[in-house]
């Protein structure tokens, strides 16, 4: 079920009253059929896959916290990373390594057709497969005090319909004590969860579905377009993945808050980093912070040499590149960015002392690093949204040579002009959210928190695209 | 119960007043956003169209009822780019205004041509591009016109009727297409831009062009092509349809053009002159489908020489009339 569709609104009609006319188990009950539902109502076979996670992952948790040996200890985080990881692997990541190993073979000139299976890829298998890992990793290395007692608590976890499909990754620890308390029905929650979720469905409806309008025909027919149609679809599709992302996430922070949970800020003004490391704790912060607990300290983080935390950087974003996608270009993006972090660890300070030394203000410097920071993040941009390698390649290609001759702009003006509107409204807001004072004076009068929202649904039917576009990262 | 703390805890009576305090609040709350909503919606739309009115844009100027032309162009983009009404002016002395989108349908040229004729009174002639016989009958962006037109509106609650429903919860939503941000433009601009290609057709668009495809001609948009017909001639208007070049390659590749052409008079009871082949320059389109500047020109030239443009006078035209 997707958020900005009808089924959505009626089964959020029927869900809100039932959930807060209920207490208890009651109450959980109602949640864990109600995420059943609307994770079902892409494919009811999906949940079976959901069932087997929580009823493992529940398992193996009981199992580790009534043990104090460690081996056995050692043995069920195993088998709880084999299961989920393998889960991951076949039907995700099968058909790219089987496809990427026969191209290897036939490329040396060995004959051989690859083995597919052509499963269909599970929505969100990604996100609640590293929800239910923090768990049990979690209580391995007993940061998670105790196992969750409750079955069905532990399946509402996993299943929980706000953040199941696309994030915010929720660890354990943060929401496990909050489901375990009924909820007060809060007014000045529910106020700012429904502020969220209307700024989520503004930066969804007119920003990402707008922008994807003119990045689509690009990025689909990139050997048709030149040079300053492709450089602005690339700079369109940082705000269109921004929107769509940083919308969705909005929407199940939103929904969250209004049933009573924290969820926490996946997106922190991303675009207003100052360096990449910045980049990234303002960057689907739930993701980043995971990998980070989880496969770059346990690497060594920065606990060695430069060469030895840039291969950390490396491994760990090419790890996240993958798990954004079985292909090429994300393997791309994720080395990129390790590049980008490895690199301003070695060079951003220095660059940075450079630049005052010769007299330049420290705020042009920060400017300059933020814009460089913008830049090299568009570029990255080009091969995650690049069909291919090779379409990725042409892009960047036509761009640096500012190609132009027999290739064309396209005929989408007034389109630009509209997305450019709302790019730069997102962009002025955000500006404004940095700035306490304005914050404090906006979030204290509930009359202008509801003009607020008020003036975004206007945007919305004004600007709004309602062809129920999915957001991009269900298929992650 | 392994629940803790509950604002609905049974043995609390005063959780549950608190209750039904906040949801009183939370109704008041949402009802005040719903009428902001709906009051600012229906002010902020009504203002916007009164403006948008008095936009040149040719669409909204048929609302304005000062734009009387001789002749009234209509079809799909092939019309919109094809009868370029400034040349024909500067060629002609005629002035003329064009109705032609890009998958504007029969259906609803003859409500938009209706609107026209009942606000501005009737053109000398009208000519018709053919080849929109083969669009859906959708509204699309001209829901920009709703609020002008019951006509269109009836189109649009028959043909998309969630669109419909829509503009029924928010007026806006007829501002929030191209047609009204085009009409915006003009507006800033006091004049219509140009929408004739400038560009040449490449030799992979030609080879593209080569793939066949096949007419799929709705009978029902025949039909009302022949009701535009009938309504034109009601008022005193010549008709005549005027199937515009098509690029040689794309022509070849196009299956059944040649049996749909001749039967159209037949169809619609209007005379057809074909000039799809008159055009073999590649350097004169702008796609398969769309001359470009300098190919309007010659096509425009045509016309002309064709005696469509000087319908009283053409021997040639008052002989198929």
């Amino acid at each position: 079920m997707l958020f900005n569709t009808i089924p959505f609104f009626v089964f959020a009609a029927i869900f809100f009253p039932v959930y807060f006319a209920t207490r208890g188990s009651a109450r959980i009950t109602v949640l864990l059929i109600s995420s059943y539902i609307f994770y079902g109502w892409w494919d009811w076979r999906f949940c079976f896959l959901l069932i087997w996670s929580t009823l493992l992952d529940f398992v193996v948790g009981r199992a580790m916290a009534a043990s104090d040996d460690p081996v056995r200890r050692k043995i069920l985080l195993i088998l709880s990373l084999i299961s989920n990881l393998g889960t991951l692997a076949v039907f995700k990541y099968f058909d790219f390594f089987s496809a990427s190993f026969t191209s290897l073979l036939n490329s040396v000139g060995v004959e051989a057709t690859p083995f597919l299976l052509n499963v269909i890829l599970p929505v969100g298998i990604s996100f609640y497969t590293f929800q239910t890992l923090s768990y049990t990793i979690d209580l391995y290395r007993r940061d998670l005090p105790a196992a969750e007692p409750s079955l069905l608590r532990f399946a509402a976890y996993v299943a929980l319909f706000p953040q199941l499909v696309a994030g915010p990754i929720v660890r354990a620890r943060t929401l496990l004590p909050q489901l375990a308390v009924d909820q007060r029905l809060d007014l000045a929650r529910i106020g700012l969860g429904l502020q969220w979720v209307v700024w989520g469905f503004f930066l969804k409806l007119c920003l990402a579905d707008n922008a994807a309008i003119f990045v689509d025909a690009r990025f689909d027919r990139p050997e048709l377009y030149d040079a300053p149609s492709l450089a602005l679809a690339t700079f369109l599709f940082s705000f269109q993945i921004y929107g769509d992302f940083a919308g969705y996430s909005l929407i199940a922070i939103g929904l969250g808050k209004i049933m009573g949970f924290d969820f926490g800020i996946n997106f922190n003004k991303p675009y207003h980093a100052t360096s990449f490391s910045n980049f990234w704790q303002r960057w689907h912060i739930s993701l980043s912070s995971w990998i980070r607990d989880y496969i770059y300290i346990p690497l060594g983080g920065n606990r060695g040499g430069e060469w030895f935390t840039a291969r950390n950087l490396t491994i760990t974003m090419l790890l996240g590149g993958l798990w954004h996608g079985a292909a090429w270009t994300f393997v791309v993006w994720g080395l990129l960015h390790g590049a980008y972090l490895s690199l301003q660890r070695a060079a951003g300070v220095p660059a940075a002392a450079a630049l005052r030394g010769i007299g330049v203000p420290r705020w042009l410097v920060t400017m300059l690093a933020g814009v460089v920071v913008y830049l090299l993040v568009c570029l990255a941009w080009i091969p995650f949204r690049a069909a291919t390698l090779a379409d990725a390649w042409e892009i960047v290609r036509v761009i640096l040579t500012w190609e132009t001759e027999g290739r064309v702009f396209g005929d989408n003006l007034l389109l630009l002009a509209r997305v450019s509107l709302i790019a730069l409204f997102v962009y002025l807001c955000d500006t404004l959210g940095l700035v306490r004072t304005v914050v404090r004076a906006y979030n204290s009068r509930w009359w202008l928190r509801l003009l607020g929202a008020v003036i975004l649904l206007w945007g919305i039917a004004l600007f709004g695209s309602f062809d129920g576009t999915r957001f991009i990262y269900f298929q992650f | 119960m392994e629940h803790g703390s509950s604002t609905f805890n049974s043995n609390d009576p005063v959780g549950t007043t608190d209750v039904a305090t906040t949801l009183r609040r939370l109704a008041i709350i949402l009802l005040s956003g719903l009428l902001l909503f709906t009051l600012g919606d229906r002010a902020i739309s009504a203002l916007a169209q009164s403006i948008l009115k008095e936009s040149p844009n040719r669409f909204y100027a048929i609302y304005g009822g000062k734009q009387r032309h001789d002749v009234v162009l209509l079809g799909n983009s092939r019309a919109d780019q094809h009868f370029d009404p400034a040349t024909i002016t500067r060629l002609t002395g005629l002035s003329a205004t064009n109705f032609g989108l890009g998958l504007v349908s029969p259906t609803l040229s003859e409500a938009l041509f209706k609107d026209y004729v009942e606000k501005n009174g009737a053109p000398k002639l009208v000519l018709i591009e053919p080849t929109f016989a083969y669009n859906h009958p959708r509204v699309g962006q001209f829901r920009a016109l709703v609020p002008h037109s019951p006509r269109v509106k009836a189109m649009l609650d028959e043909t998309e009727p969630r669109y419909g429903a829509a503009l029924t919860v928010s007026h806006l939503f007829a501002l929030n297409n191209d047609l009204a941000m085009r009409g915006v433009v003009d507006l800033l601009r006091g004049r219509q831009g140009s929408r004739i290609g400038t560009g040449v057709m490449t030799a992979e668009m030609v080879e593209a062009a080569a793939k066949p495809r096949q007419l799929h001609v709705k009978d029902s948009e025949i039909a009302a092509i022949s009701r535009i017909a009938a309504f034109a001639q009601q008022n005193g208007s010549q008709v005549a349809l005027v199937m515009t070049p098509l690029h040689p390659v794309a022509r070849r590749a196009t299956n059944g053009l040649d049996a749909f052409l001749p039967s159209l008079p037949q169809k619609t009871g209007v005379p057809l002159i074909d000039l799809s082949a008159s055009e073999g320059a590649t350097h004169h389109f702008s796609d398969a489908n769309h001359l470009n500047r300098s190919g309007v020109e010659r096509f425009t030239e045509r016309l002309i020489e064709a005696g469509v443009l000087g319908v009283k006078a053409s021997p040639a035209l008052a002989s198929l009339l």
